[in-house]
């Protein structure tokens, strides 16, 4: 196919696919839901975030807990091995 | 007076800020609408599409990696492949009606040589309609989202010049289609496929 005549066909597809302009109605109201979608997805990610915290903070005191009742075990058995030695 | 964001920019915000992605979907919205209009044929699966590109996107934007290719070609492989399942999911290729795709006439078209010119662009749509979905889809990125072949070639996932081969190949795959193998038109040829057919015989 020659230059010429590829261009003609390239005329024509472009005559026919011409592009559309969606609605404005459309264009605004997706654009609102979109921007409500991402509200709710950052006030889920902050509720999850804050979750994550509760949880990790319980945890650690939890933890805390644990390992200053097992220090203080320790502390104590170590007082009473020394004490027969006086 | 400042540039504006890039889409890397801008992507790179929406990780901190969602409510910035109505810039990215500003940018967008009517290129993958058009895309998706002539994928599907009528405005009402079009719209439908549209929003789940860019609902999928705004969910899935952590995924998106910069490794070359364009914001804009992620979304259209979103888009594509929204759109190829709506084709598998709804099993009406073949029935599908580019009915509502707007035939436009020139203003000093006459009544008679305006419905000539519109059955002209009946059935060069149908010819387009006809071909390899990879093929339409080039064409949509050409001619309507105005893209170039680079562009096109990484939201198709091919190199530039594998692109510039299968345009060519399509513009001579539709011109086979309308005028025919043996260089007669198809019946009801008028207008510009006329015209195309006289061009053809020049050589």
């Amino acid at each position: 196919m020659t230059m010429r005549k590829r261009n003609d066909m390239a005329d024509l597809v472009s005559a026919v696919l011409t592009p559309v302009e969606p609605s404005q109605q459309f264009v605004t109201e997706l654009r609102r839901s979109l921007t409500d979608a991402a509200l709710r997805s950052h006030q889920s990610l902050v509720r999850r975030y804050r979750t994550a915290i509760l949880i990790g903070a319980a945890l650690f005191g939890s933890l805390a807990s644990v390992v200053g009742v097992v220090a203080l075990i320790v502390r104590q058995r170590s007082r009473m091995r020394a004490e027969p030695a006086r | 007076m400042t540039e504006p964001p890039s889409d890397l920019e801008l992507v790179a915000q929406v990780r901190k800020d969602s409510s910035v992605f109505g810039l990215l979907y500003e940018r967008y919205v009517t290129k993958i609408y058009n895309y998706v209009y002539y994928r599907t044929g009528n405005h009402h699966d079009a719209e439908d599409l549209t929003g789940r590109v860019f609902y999928r996107a705004l969910m899935h934007i952590d995924r998106f990696v910069d490794r070359g290719v364009p914001f804009s070609a992620w979304l259209y492989r979103i888009a594509h492949n929204l759109v190829a399942n709506w084709h598998r999911d709804h099993a009406r290729r073949q029935e599908l009606s580019l009915e509502d795709v707007t035939l436009t006439g020139t203003a000093r078209e006459t009544p008679e040589s305006a419905t000539e010119a519109n059955e002209d662009r009946q059935r060069l749509l149908g010819a387009i309609r006809s071909l390899p979905t990879e093929r339409q889809e080039l064409l949509i990125l050409k001619f309507v989202d105005h893209l170039s072949n680079a562009e096109i070639g990484q939201i198709m996932g091919r190199s530039e010049g594998a692109i510039k081969s299968l345009y060519h190949r399509t513009l001579l795959a539709l011109r086979d289609d309308l005028i025919g193998p043996d260089g007669e038109p198809g019946t009801g040829a008028s207008g510009w496929v006329s015209g195309l057919i006289d061009s053809a015989d020049e050589t």
